[in-house]
């Protein structure tokens, strides 16, 4: 019931809450980019008399006032405990599993677009008979650790998918697939994923690479040759960032270094060099996955030489060159892979604007590798830029 | 521009309301006005011309009724020219490519479709315009002389969007002077914040299991994800709808208005008469009030009164959409209804009550199936898996279980919420100092919450891309 003296309380609190949102919203530094969402925000606004008729400056100023929201980030915090407080599992698409996991459902894909889609591969692939092919596909962590789900939450079978491709597929790729190379190993205590991330753990990715190997008729190297480093233990990743979840345990991220080999990274879109596969600042970021090869790029060129160490254990390189066509799966993959190749090409044909087919003309390759997890691989498609 | 966005919260209510209040009461008229088109304008800035217009014509309109006491016949000429402007204007924006589509279909033409985008709140302002004009016309309100206090009584903000459709009586007196007090502004306060609360919190979560139900194939669906499905839309319309209603009351009383109330608890009905007494009261009203009565109500026979009732179900169907399944939502409502009148109240009457509320609960969720798709070979598929007609029919599925326990706490509060038993002690707590106390605070935290929901609906990681 509203009497005089709580009806002051009502006024001042209700304009009192507004009124400041709209101070410090004025008040406030302009941020032009968040790196929690990894993506550019509304921090310019103007006014125009066409701006005004096509209904650009309203929709412009509504995504302004969203995006510089004083506090913007609590807000998400408070509307995912209130999310949480009412017993929901699943936040903005991302589910709060058992044991501190979280994950991400797959969809059931659009089989007529994929079936294409794989086509288109097969014909690409065709033209380059000396060059021999693999498509390995890796399941995401829900595909590996369903008892983990909500109760009653369901994810799309990747087995299915990953099986459904392979038959598809022309007789002159061989196929690896990542749910035979990972499942024996889900009841390890040693993870083979980020529980907050959606991309494997490096000893997710050793497991695949161990099986690509021996798909290539190559020894792998064992795990024991390997010096096993742990740089980073408050990783917090893309899932995270989504879901919002509290109570959540941060992640480790370990590093596999034999010492056999040095690597030397161009990375062709904005012409630089690194010295390493790993890039220490982006540990200090949030999307600390982009340790492995500094990120995401369109175009790099690894070139790998072996050490005086790797000289002396007799080690050897099998391979002499190499493309790899991938998503960010390829990152925690290559520094493996690179212990076996002397030169790798690393296309990422989302972001890469030539042809894949020109390139692979100019570029002759002994080996090809197509490294996707399997609802990246159904859902964007984009590996030959057909879009364009 | 809606209620339930940070725009409108943090920007435009402060705004307007420093404005409103820091001005001498005589000009507040003219603060309230460029408020209301400024609103209007955010959203579709062409159609304000519209507004205007058909505001100017029967501000004139009502004028000119005043002053022709004592032609007759004049009068009306003057009310059937205006009543036959605000619907031809409604007919066209609202209605015309529905009309185009259906010569098309039935004479095999193939006329253009006009794709005019529909100027927001036409279907309510030309009900106010109609309802002033005819309420001048039977001389039960005083022609409005002022064409400010006129313009302010259509564009006002708080009902131009979405309703309550204001008849010209309830608020005439308050065009001209308003009583501002503190308990009121507080009232209003509370009331706004509830119904953001209702749309924000409510409304557009259980709007969210609809969509993931009603985005599925119907043939996929278990009988029990089905009915989980239409009981969420109930939830959410009637929450939508009558949140907004409620803030709509709320920033009435904020300025200093007093609406009439809209719904008075819907799904507490014992029958469709009820829930129609419940539901959307101002649009009934205004249908008895314009339509009903001078068609002669119930006065002229039972055969006339049925008539009576399928012209105004018709109508009130058709109005909600220009769209096929708007008139068999109608039409369904129409036939209940008669029924009802003709015996199904009377054998109601002897039914235990628990019996009554499943009646009524029932038929209207079978309602909502009729209003909700526009295409009918989805409506009959929708009803088939209600039904368990398909062919591989479950009952209940692992899907289904995975919906309910991510919903039952929401849907636990959408039932209170929809219900709002009264508890004694629950009552007289509230009137307490404390009990008012804590009111006061939950408001708060609700107020605080609704913002957080609706920054979060701004949260939209691009995970992979940055380009």
């Amino acid at each position: 019931m509203i009497n005089k003296k709580t009806a002051k309380l009502y006024k001042f609190g209700f304009t009192g809450i507004i009124g400041l949102l709209l101070v410090l919203l004025l008040a406030m530094p302009k941020a032009s980019f968040s790196y929690f969402e990894n993506r550019q925000l509304q921090s310019k606004l103007e006014l125009s008399w066409q701006s005004l008729l096509d209904k650009s400056f309203a929709e412009n100023a509504e995504n302004y006032v969203a995006d510089q929201f004083p506090w913007r980030e609590h807000w998400f915090g408070l509307k995912a405990f209130a999310e949480q407080a009412r017993f929901m599992t699943v936040n903005n698409g991302i589910y709060l599993g058992k044991e501190h996991f979280l994950f991400e459902a797959m969809k059931e894909p659009s089989w007529g677009e994929v079936e294409q889609y794989v086509d288109s591969i097969n014909q690409l692939i065709g033209k380059f008979p000396a060059v021999h092919s693999t498509l390995l596909l890796a399941p995401t962590s829900v595909e590996l650790y369903p008892q983990l789900l909500p109760k009653y939450a369901d994810s799309y079978s990747q087995r299915e998918a990953a099986e459904r491709i392979a038959a598809q597929l022309a007789a002159q790729i061989a196929f690896v697939n990542g749910i035979d190379a990972l499942q024996p190993y889900t009841s390890e205590h040693k993870l083979l994923y980020y529980r907050n991330d959606h991309h494997w753990s490096s000893y997710g990715a050793y497991l695949a690479y161990a099986a690509y190997m021996e798909k290539l008729g190559i020894a792998p190297l064992s795990l024991d040759e390997f010096e096993i480093s742990v740089v980073s233990s408050s990783y917090r990743g893309s899932y995270h960032t989504k879901g919002q979840f509290i109570g959540t345990e941060a992640d480790v991220i370990e590093r596999y270094d034999s010492g056999y080999v040095q690597s030397h990274v161009y990375i062709a879109d904005h012409n630089s060099t690194m010295d390493s596969l790993y890039d220490d600042s982006r540990l200090t970021q949030k999307d600390q996955y982009n340790y492995f090869l500094g990120g995401v790029h369109a175009l790099m060129t690894i070139t790998n030489e072996l050490t005086d160490k790797g000289k002396e254990a007799g080690h050897q390189f099998e391979i002499d060159s190499m493309l790899v066509v991938k998503d960010s799966y390829a990152h925690a993959f290559i520094p493996f892979l690179s212990q076996h190749v002397r030169e790798i090409h690393v296309v990422d044909p989302r972001y890469y604007n030539g042809s894949l087919e020109q390139y692979m003309k100019e570029h002759p390759v002994q080996e090809l590798l197509l490294l996707y997890n399997i609802p990246t691989f159904v859902e964007e498609r984009s590996l030959l830029g057909l879009k364009r | 521009m809606v209620f339930s966005s940070l725009i409108f919260l943090i920007i435009f209510l402060p705004v307007l309301l420093l404005l409103y209040y820091s001005c001498p009461t005589r000009w507040r008229n003219v603060v309230l006005l460029c408020g209301s088109l400024v609103f209007y304008a955010w959203g579709e800035p062409v159609y304000i011309a519209l507004l205007l217009l058909s505001t100017t014509a029967d501000y004139f309109f009502g004028r000119a009724l005043g002053k022709r006491q004592s032609n007759e016949r004049h009068r009306k000429w003057l009310v059937a020219g205006s009543v036959l402007i605000n619907l031809a204007v409604l007919g066209f924006f609202k209605y015309a490519d529905f009309i185009i589509e259906n010569l098309n279909a039935l004479l095999g033409s193939s006329i253009e479709a006009l794709e005019l985008p529909l100027p927001i709140g036409i279907s309510f302002y030309t009900f106010q315009s109609i309802s002033y004009i005819v309420d001048v016309y039977r001389k039960k309100v005083e022609p409005q002389q002022s064409w400010l206090s006129f313009a302010v009584y259509i564009s006002l903000f708080p009902q131009l969007v979405a309703g309550p459709i204001v008849q010209y009586g309830t608020i005439a007196a308050q065009l001209g002077k308003r009583m501002f007090s503190e308990v009121q502004f507080a009232e209003g306060i509370a009331r706004f914040i509830r119904g953001l609360a209702k749309k924000v919190l409510l409304a557009n979560n259980i709007g969210l299991l609809w969509e993931q139900i009603s985005s599925q194939q119907t043939d996929q669906l278990a009988i029990a994800m089905a009915w989980l499905g239409i009981i969420a839309f109930a939830f959410q319309i009637y929450f939508d709808f009558s949140g907004y209603s409620d803030m709509a009351i709320g920033l009435g009383l904020m300025f200093g208005f007093r609406f009439n109330e809209n719904f008075n608890l819907p799904y507490r009905a014992a029958s469709i008469t009820e829930f129609w007494r419940r539901w959307h009261i101002s649009l009934g009203s205004w249908f008895k009030e314009y339509v009903y009565i001078p068609l002669g109500g119930n006065r002229q026979g039972l055969l006339k009164q049925l008539r009576n009732i399928l012209i105004v179900w018709t109508l009130t169907g058709i109005w909600h959409g220009a769209s096929w399944n708007f008139v068999l939502w109608g039409l369904y409502f129409a036939l209940i209804l008669t029924l009802e009148k003709l015996f199904m109240l009377k054998l109601l009457a002897r039914c235990p009550r628990i019996l009554q509320h499943s009646y009524a609960i029932l038929l209207i969720l079978l309602g909502w199936v009729i209003f909700v798709f526009e295409d009918l070979q989805q409506m009959s598929g929708y009803f088939t898996a209600m039904l368990g007609l398909q062919h591989h029919a479950v009952w209940l599925d692992e899907a289904t279980l995975y919906q309910l326990s991510n919903y039952i706490v929401l849907l636990a509060i959408l039932v209170v919420c929809a219900v709002a038993p009264r508890f004694s002690v629950l009552e007289r707590f509230k009137i307490s100092m404390t009990g008012a106390l804590v009111s006061w605070g939950v408001h708060m935290a609700l107020l605080l919450l609704c913002i957080a929901y609706l920054v979060d609906a701004s949260f939209n990681p691009f995970l992979y891309f940055r380009f």
